[in-house]
């Protein structure tokens, strides 16, 4: 009876440590799952829009997570946002956040949706170059040698 | 053993309910204890109409949003400029807006930040929301070296990350956009509300698009740009005085030709901006020359555009 209860205790413990965890939620399109908490740092897998992080902890800009795989790393603070409790979402003021989450998730807004119909009215309006501009992009590898060329960021000479 | 069993759980779903609507409570606090009785009702309304009053604000536009309604920004100011095709100049700024966007507020952002050159005379520069940045070929020919152009590259982004496009935005327009996103609990809207969503939608392009070509940001907004774009670039490293090496030209162009439209219109006063930037660089600090390798590689690109 008493090996039961302790069960049951650690049981309760464990359950109540469980909501308590912060989760975060990816508002960006894609964002990497880093090794360390640095953009050049190795990275474990790629997350997308609306996927779910266990928040660890963090430093400086950083979040600690474990990704819903069980992978941990670090995601960038401006590609996440906070992600309270559903029962949270109750109360005004400050969790107006959980809202927000809800209409992002549903895709509700201005979205691709909207954009289609406003092309419709003006097909006068060229997107190609908005696409194109879009697959500008620089790999990460670039931007490293961009910055150790010119002596920036980490490679930045002592003053 | 078997009624042991199902007595742990009991208690564990006990508890799980118990600990759960504790959360809730201690999260509610006096808000709850003020509503007394009416609480049952209240909150059945609040969990269906949380997002009803949720949105108020431009803050309040997801990442999403403001995406989809920086494409079309975009997509107007190309209406009313032609894109200056250069491949190598244009993965050169690209590269360099990506690299000092690491270093910025927001570094990450929806869909990315990224950079076309317009081929006009006029020296302008605009951000639309979203990561969508646009600088003349004129203003590249302004720029003395690849310091100057971080730091207005900085300032635009700058203009980003603060959501200085979407602010624009009516907020009448946005009020009406929230509350008839709000009203509907479907997971897509209705086809007659994708109508009335896409006018409030072509109305916020408006604000913005006059915003951005037409009035220019007010004074404060420059400012703080220009204050976000110091910080900026001070942590990648570049020279605080680029941005204020850009300005000067600026400055002296402006005296030289007094009808110049884009920057000069739509921003305020050079001089007065590189007055207020001075006494943000700290006057000890030293006039450090770019290292070669820097000056080498702008030089090099500088000759497309020249």
């Amino acid at each position: 009876m008493e090996r039961k209860f302790l069960l049951l205790s650690m049981l309760l413990f464990a359950v109540l440590s469980l909501s308590k965890t912060e989760v975060v939620v990816v508002k960006v399109q894609t964002t990497a799952l880093r090794a360390e908490p640095r953009f050049f740092a190795a990275v474990k897998l790629m997350l997308k829009t609306g996927d779910q992080l266990e928040k660890l902890g963090g430093q400086e800009g950083w979040f600690q997570v474990k990704a819903a795989s069980g992978a941990t790393g670090w995601v960038h603070s401006s590609a996440v946002e906070p992600r309270p409790t559903q029962l949270a979402a109750l109360t005004k003021g400050p969790q107006t956040k959980a809202a927000m989450s809800e209409v992002a998730l549903a895709s509700k807004g201005f979205n691709r949706q909207v954009e289609a119909k406003y092309r419709e009215k003006h097909p006068e309006l060229d997107y190609a170059w908005v696409d194109k501009m879009l697959g500008l992009q620089a790999s990460a590898e670039a931007i490293r040698k961009f910055l150790e060329e010119g002596k920036l960021g980490e490679w930045k000479e002592a003053k | 053993m078997r009624a042991g069993f199902y007595y742990l759980i009991l208690v564990l779903v006990i508890f799980l309910t118990v600990s759960l609507v504790s959360c809730a409570v201690v999260e509610k606090g006096a808000e709850v204890l003020e509503q007394g009785g009416k609480i049952s009702t209240q909150d059945k309304e609040l969990i269906t109409k949380t997002s009803q009053a949720a949105r108020t604000t431009f803050r309040d536009l997801s990442e999403e949003e403001e995406y989809y309604i920086g494409r079309s920004v975009a997509a107007l100011i190309l209406a009313r400029y032609k894109v200056w095709n250069n491949s190598a100049a244009t993965n050169y700024v690209n590269l360099l807006t990506q690299a000092v966007a690491l270093f910025s507020d927001r570094p990450e952002i929806y869909a990315g930040y990224h950079v076309l050159i317009l081929d006009s005379e006029e020296v302008n520069a605009m951000a639309a929301p979203g990561g969508f940045i646009f600088i003349t070929r004129g203003l590249l020919k302004t720029c003395p070296d690849e310091d100057a152009l971080a730091g207005v590259l900085a300032h635009e982004i700058a203009h980003i990350s603060a959501r200085h496009g979407l602010q624009a935005i009516k907020k009448s327009r946005l009020i009406e956009a929230f509350k008839l996103l709000a009203v509907e609990t479907a997971e897509r809207l209705a086809p007659e509300k994708v109508g009335q969503l896409t006018e409030l939608f072509e109305g916020a392009l408006d604000d913005i698009v006059v915003q951005l070509v037409e009035r220019g940001y007010d004074r404060q907004a420059e400012m703080e740009a220009d204050s976000l774009a110091l910080n900026t670039v001070n942590r990648a490293g570049y020279t605080p005085q680029g941005l204020i090496h850009f300005l000067e030209k600026l400055a002296e162009k402006e005296t030289k030709e007094s009808t110049l439209k884009g920057w000069f219109s739509t921003h305020p006063k050079p001089q007065d901006r590189v007055e207020k930037l001075k006494t943000q660089v700290a006057s000890g600090a030293a006039q450090a020359s770019p290292p070669k390798t820097r000056t080498a590689r702008f030089q090099k690109i500088a000759s497309s555009w020249k």
